[in-house]
């Protein structure tokens, strides 16, 4: 068997949790339900725990069957109780994961021999994923995680696409799905079993609440992005990726944790998505209203003088100014723009009128 | 014997030193929270409390990174900006962008404690074991309180309340119908900024005893339950109040009994039985009520069906 080097196992780890969970994530961020998969990755921990107790180990099948029961227990819980009226869904969501949660962490601490640290449950611990290795008949298969999280992903590709034309109908459109005939409650359930599922393979590697910005955070940048549904889930899974990449080299340069150092890159490449996309991004929101504000201001001053002429009042440059309560420099840098496009030129005395291209977009602002 | 033991345990919040401050901490939290949590659940803002107090990991590492002592008033200003911060980055999100709360709510909380994460385990790797003790603030640690933590937390927790009795109107408006606060000329939108930044010291005193992570529980679960029983927002912060505090007490006395049981998971089970309670027991809508009520109607309905068919038999 190849010997792969330690570092290259976490990696490769750290990017086949990032991308499973992207893909998947992606649903979730579009079907806003994303606290939902906060809730799922707490409340596994119990039925992992209450897994380890019953087999006395930590056997993969068993955790994993366990894991995804109490994901599916809580998110019946929950709907069953926002469905009676008496609490709003998020209240739901924030009351019964503690709870779980709250009692997986005590069996946990209590008993000594089930082998998880407490913190390590929030942050999980892919720095010991190495040392966790597959055997068959004494022949050494590698990392045990890798061929996991392998498993999984092959799984979540045949869910996503095998089920892609009913993922995409139930996300976009329920009430279509439902006349069209495609059980949009089956579809999710079985969402919300991959995400269960996802979610525990992942819990052992970057825990119960980094899970999460590996949910959502690189499908949230992707959906900034485009409008495809496809690309959007190529793109988080890429963003994904690079986050498990740079967060990895981040956490080796500093001596920090690696599964935050990833939760970070995440944020950060999220940051600059959020400020920089090309049509969603801070800048171009930001560009893209002022210029509306100047096309605004433009008809303002256009009609302004128009208004003034018919009154037989005289325009001048400094009265523009207080008459429109802009300031000095902006009225300026106004006047001087409606000179050069020629709508706007001065007279003998100095005072403002309009030329004929000028009365026609005055009219044209007036009118529309 | 049961009795006895319980028994002990309450002479013992008056009587032994330790016990009597975990509990005086967590009361003080529970009242807070419970009547702070009132109004997070009534602008269906429930699950902003859990944002904030993931958000506020990293400024406790900060605080104590750049301040280098565990002063607890620091640690909670370090806590309380983050926290504040979080709120607002996810607001941003959410209004510059088309990405849903959820989704905003979820970046934020799971990108700080990320952050948090990673500054906890630098001040680790460059102050050997002069760390320990910062991971306390997870899942919280109210054994660790002492007479001067509790009065700092007493004092902020006084603060609160003292906004919460001066604006209560204007809160009461701008929780229920901010548009027509608006058109009376309430400044909203400050008073929206008020709101948060109480629950920021909510989120700040919990810290100590429940952590970052179960802290929205202590949001919550009190608000919900008292919601089953009252409806009058008065009552219902006070009852809220009520079940936070005691629920305070009773889960910092469970986990002062036995070793190694964090305070913070005994407290939010202690709360959510609350809840439990209060869903199936309140007079007014609890689960059990409605269905002796549906019963005894269906027996009604019954009833008159037979005797109607019974004279049409006749």
């Amino acid at each position: 068997m190849i010997e792969l080097s330690n570092d290259l196992i976490i990696i490769g780890t750290a990017v086949l949790v990032a991308a499973n969970c992207a893909s998947i994530g992606t649903f979730l961020v579009l079907r806003q339900m994303a606290m939902m998969s906060d809730a799922i990755s707490h409340a596994i921990l119990l039925g992992i725990v209450i897994a380890v107790f019953m087999v006395g180990g930590r056997e993969t099948i068993p955790v994993i069957v366990g894991g995804v029961l109490s994901g599916i227990l809580t998110v019946s819980i929950v709907e069953m109780l926002y469905r009676t009226g008496k609490l709003k869904k998020d209240s739901s969501i924030g009351i019964v994961f503690p709870f779980l949660f709250a009692i997986g962490v005590i069996l946990v601490t209590q008993a000594g021999n089930v082998h998880i640290d407490a913190q390590h449950v929030l942050y999980g611990s892919i720095e010991f994923v190495p040392f966790d290795t597959l055997y068959l008949d004494e022949i050494n298969l590698g990392s045990k995680s890798v061929w996991v999280l392998g498993i999984l992903a092959i799984a979540n590709i045949s869910f996503i696409t095998i089920l892609y034309k009913e993922l995409k109908i139930s996300t976009f459109d329920a009430s279509v799905a439902v006349s069209v005939g495609l059980m949009p409650m089956l579809i999710h359930y079985l969402l919300m079993i991959m995400v269960a599922t996802t979610s525990v393979v992942a819990f052992e590697s970057v825990g119960a609440i980094l899970v999460i910005a590996f949910f959502i955070v690189p499908a949230s940048g992707a959906y900034l992005l485009t409008d495809r549904l496809s690309h959007m889930i190529g793109i988080s899974v890429i963003l994904g990726t690079v986050s498990a990449i740079a967060g990895y080299l981040f956490a080796i340069l500093f001596d920090v944790s690696i599964a935050g150092s990833m939760a970070t890159i995440a944020g950060a490449i999220f940051g600059i998505i959020w400020v920089f996309a090309p049509n969603r991004g801070l800048i171009s929101r930001w560009r893209r209203v002022s210029k509306q504000r100047f096309e605004i201001d433009l008809g303002i001053v256009l009609t302004y003088i128009q208004d003034e002429i018919n009154a037989n009042r005289q325009v001048t440059p400094s009265n523009l100014s207080n008459a429109l309560g802009w300031s000095i420099d902006y009225s300026k840098k106004l006047s001087k723009f409606t000179q050069e496009k020629k709508f706007v030129e001065k007279d003998s005395k100095g005072n403002l009128i309009l030329t004929v291209l000028g009365q026609k977009k005055a009219e044209y602002y007036s009118t529309s | 014997m049961v009795l006895e033991e319980i028994l002990t345990l309450f002479v013992g919040i008056f009587t032994d030193y330790t016990l009597r401050y975990v509990a005086l901490g967590s009361a003080i939290l529970g009242i807070t929270s419970g009547a702070l949590g009132c109004f997070t659940v009534l602008r269906k803002q429930s699950l902003f409390g859990d944002a904030l107090s993931h958000a506020a990991l990293p400024g406790i590492g900060f605080a104590y990174l750049f301040a280098g002592t565990k002063d607890s008033l620091l640690l909670m200003l370090g806590a309380a900006v983050f926290a504040w911060f979080g709120g607002i980055i996810t607001l941003a999100i959410t209004s510059t962008t088309r990405i849903k709360q959820d989704a905003a709510l979820g970046i934020t909380l799971s990108v700080f404690f990320g952050l948090g994460i990673v500054i906890l385990t630098y001040l680790q790797s460059i102050g050997g074991a002069s760390q320990g003790g910062l991971d306390r603030f997870l899942f919280g640690q109210a054994a660790s309180l002492i007479e001067t933590d509790v009065i700092n937390l007493g004092i902020l927790a006084a603060g609160c309340f003292v906004v919460l009795i001066i604006f209560f109107k204007e809160l009461k408006i701008a929780t229920f119908d901010s548009a027509f606060g608006q058109s009376l000329g309430f400044p909203t939108k400050y008073l929206s900024a008020l709101l948060t930044s109480v629950i920021v010291v909510a989120v700040v005193i919990g810290l100590h005893t429940v952590g970052v992570v179960l802290m929205v529980s202590m949001l919550i679960a009190p608000a919900a339950a008292a919601r089953q029983w009252i409806s009058s927002l008065k009552s219902m912060l006070i009852l809220s109040a009520i079940f936070g505090g005691v629920s305070g007490v009773i889960g910092s006395m469970i986990s002062s009994t036995s070793e190694g049981m964090s305070t913070g998971p005994v407290i939010v089970i202690t709360i959510t039985a609350i809840l439990g309670i209060s869903l199936f027991f309140s007079p007014r809508n609890g689960y059990l009520f409605q269905y002796i009520r549906k019963r005894k109607q269906a027996q009604r309905n019954f009833n008159e069906i037979s005797t109607v068919s019974g004279e049409n038999s006749n």
